[in-house]
């Protein structure tokens, strides 16, 4: 293309692209200049690597960063996980396949602050699962399971508010497939695992990473579950970065932002590049 | 070692009968065409001896293993499919050899065969293509290629030559009969064109509406059709109903019907005393003979080039008739005659 018609597209497209890269350019803006010491709330604005320093220096960030990262990735493992079976099970309509469909999608109706309300009480000392696992025999005391620490609560309850919508994007993918192709590659010799590997991973991959992009961005990013159903002996970035804004320390909080939307999208970025290295050997195209 | 031996197979959908008490053998080596109108069960009996429907009763026997229950990925077959059914994500190259990779064959055998299947099929071109990027018969063959580089003991064929014009079909007709004798394959081949199927067969297996009408090599089945449908769907005939009236000599006998007394010499007793009986419109002989002569006087003429079709009256009964002179126009009274083994006998009248 010449200079002139890039120009031209450019124009076309400004608009539109050009308003969601101010407000989106606005934030980041706002975000790594405050880390950086400028639009100081209270005192001086002046640009200093202070608060990255510090931040760098304290341990709980670390475990924050990891932490957010470890909840992120396998939300999105294990909502993609179980959303690929379901998907391929409704794959072809049967008696009650609709009304399946419509319960497995409830969640997305269901506020997460509520759910997440529910679940600790099912969980709770003496809530209905330690009961029945008791009645059943199963456990001899009551278990305490709320707020463990390694956070399997909240990785429960965001793979269950988000394995619908991975269902979502995979049911339609998984449905273009056509019967043809897949009874071809069962006939040449690929059973259920290698059907599933060579022909339904490859040919559903863009909505596979769409769905696992998504969803690790909204956990990695995790409050509300993690405030209430997390462990407690360690920080979200979220929980981490309301934690310093609580205390008035907006540069500090800012640092941690900065941080929450770089892992966001190197993690996105890891995450969509190692399914198709995965599924495709290596090759892009 | 590939035989194929089906017994009393029953398909059932529901209240439907796809197909009814079919037993049939295929020997190795064997090329055998299913033939019959849309909807007849010819894909649901491909689908049976691959595996992917369970019948409803009988059984079925590969290699004289009962096969009946093993789901496709490991009965030793092969289908080609109608629709291609092309793995769309994967090179030409990794669909041909998809098969194989399955059955973990070594790299270097896979490389031979693919450049041998690559070769017959003329696909060495293309290998590094996705299947999007090829011609309709480019594709076609890609699928057979995909098939018939597994050297399964039975391949399984589904109309796969519908989508091609009729130059390509010949010649791809003639390749897969070539690959399947030069590697032994037992071949189930699906079709509704009747030339394909008479061209191509050691056998033909006529099915109608899910029961089998006659199996019988092609000369057989055009000379001596078993059923009115089969006479009427291979080559057509002119049907008729007949009485018999008594056998005059062992192997003929006498007929009365809608265009005269006739005889028909045949190795077949009638079925009963009312049968139906058929004749070529190509049997016909425009001369007079002591028996099985009439006349028929002419109502349309459609010159065909190496030869003409007749459309005639005969006491007030329409038929076709075939003949090489190309003089005879509408109007015109004929006097024809038929010999008595070109009379064919058929099924008895219901
Ligand atoms: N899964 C199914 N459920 C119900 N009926 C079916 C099913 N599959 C096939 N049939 C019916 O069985 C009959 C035979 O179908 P089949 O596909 O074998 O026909 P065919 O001989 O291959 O026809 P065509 O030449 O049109 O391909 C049809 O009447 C069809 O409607
Ligand atoms: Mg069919």
């Amino acid at each position: 293309m010449t200079a002139k018609k890039w120009i031209t597209v450019l124009a076309l497209l400004a608009p539109g692209v050009g308003l969601i890269a101010v407000m989106i350019g606005t934030v980041i803006y706002m975000a790594v200049a405050q880390s950086l010491g400028y639009y100081s709330l209270m005192g001086e604005s002046e640009f200093s690597f202070e608060f990255w320093d510090k931040m760098l220096g304290r341990k709980a960030y670390y475990k924050s960063v990891r932490f957010s990262i470890y909840i992120g990735f396998f939300s999105a493992l294990f909502s993609v996980a179980l959303a690929y079976p379901l998907a391929i099970w409704l794959r072809k309509p049967f008696n009650g396949s609709l009304l399946i469909g419509a319960v497995l999608k409830a969640p997305l109706l269901v506020p997460g602050l509520v759910a997440a309300f529910l679940f600790i009480n099912v969980i709770s000392y003496n809530g209905i699962l330690n009961q029945f696992m008791q009645w059943i025999g199963f456990w001899d005391a009551p278990h305490r399971l709320q707020n463990d620490r390694n956070g399997y609560g909240i990785l429960v309850l965001q793979t269950w508010k988000n394995m619908p919508f991975a269902l979502l994007l995979l049911t339609g993918a998984v449905q273009s497939i056509s019967d043809d192709v897949l009874d071809a590659a069962r006939d040449l010799g690929a059973g259920t695992m290698a059907r599933f590997r060579k022909i339904i991973a490859p040919l559903t991959i863009s909505s596979m990473q769409a769905a696992l992009v998504i969803i690790f961005i909204g956990a990695v990013a995790d409050f509300s579950f993690q405030v209430i159903a997390g462990p407690t002996n360690r920080q979200s970035l979220a929980q981490f970065m309301v934690f310093f804004k609580d205390s008035g320390r907006w540069h500090d909080a800012a640092v941690v932002g900065v941080t929450l939307m770089a892992v966001a999208l190197i993690g996105s970025a890891l995450l969509a590049f190692a399914t198709r290295i995965i599924l495709k050997g290596g090759r892009i195209k | 070692m590939s035989t194929i031996d089906i017994d009393r197979l029953e398909m059932r959908f529901g209240n439907f009968t796809a197909l009814k008490d079919i037993s049939v053998s295929v020997k190795e080596g064997e090329f055998v065409t299913l033939l019959g109108p849309s909807g007849c069960g010819k894909t649901t009996l491909l689908k049976l001896i691959s595996g992917f429907l369970k019948p409803t009763n009988g059984t079925i026997k590969i290699a004289n293993e009962d096969v009946t229950l093993t789901p496709p990925e490991h009965r030793d077959t092969a289908l080609c499919f109608q629709s291609y059914a092309l793995f769309p994500h994967l090179t030409i190259k990794d669909n041909i050899e998809f098969g194989l990779k399955q059955k973990r064959v070594n790299g270097s055998e896979r490389k031979q065969r693919l450049q041998d299947m690559a070769g017959q099929l003329a696909l060495d071109a293309q290998l590094d293509k996705l299947p999007n990027q090829l011609s309709g018969g480019q594709q076609q063959r890609v699928a057979l290629g995909r098939a018939l580089i597994m050297r399964p003991g039975v391949i399984l064929f589904d109309e796969p030559l519908s989508n091609l014009d009729a130059k390509l079909r010949d010649s791809v007709r003639v390749e897969i009969r070539r690959i399947q004798q030069e590697n032994n394959l037992t071949a189930v081949y699906v079709t509704h064109d009747q030339s394909e199927a008479l061209a191509m067969s050691d056998r033909v297996m006529v099915l109608n509406g899910g029961v089998i009408e006659q199996v019988a090599p092609p000369e057989t089945l055009y000379n001596a059709p078993s059923t009115s449908f089969v006479a009427d769907f291979i080559g057509g005939a002119n049907i008729m109903n007949a009485e018999v009236t008594g056998e005059t000599e062992p192997g003929v006998w006498a007929l009365q019907t809608p265009i005269g007394e006739m005889v028909s010499k045949s190795d077949r007793t009638p079925a009963a005393k009312h049968i139906k009986v058929c004749w070529r419109p190509e049997a016909v002989k425009l001369v007079d003979s002591p028996v099985n002569s009439f006349t028929a006087r002419v109502t349309e003429r459609q010159f065909q080039g190496s030869y003409t079709d007749l459309f005639v009256d005969i006491g007030g009964n329409g038929y076709r008739l075939k003949t090489s002179d190309p003089g005879i126009y509408p109007g015109e009274n004929i006097n024809c005659s038929i010999e008595p083994s070109d009379l064919i006998l058929l099924e008895a009248i219901q």
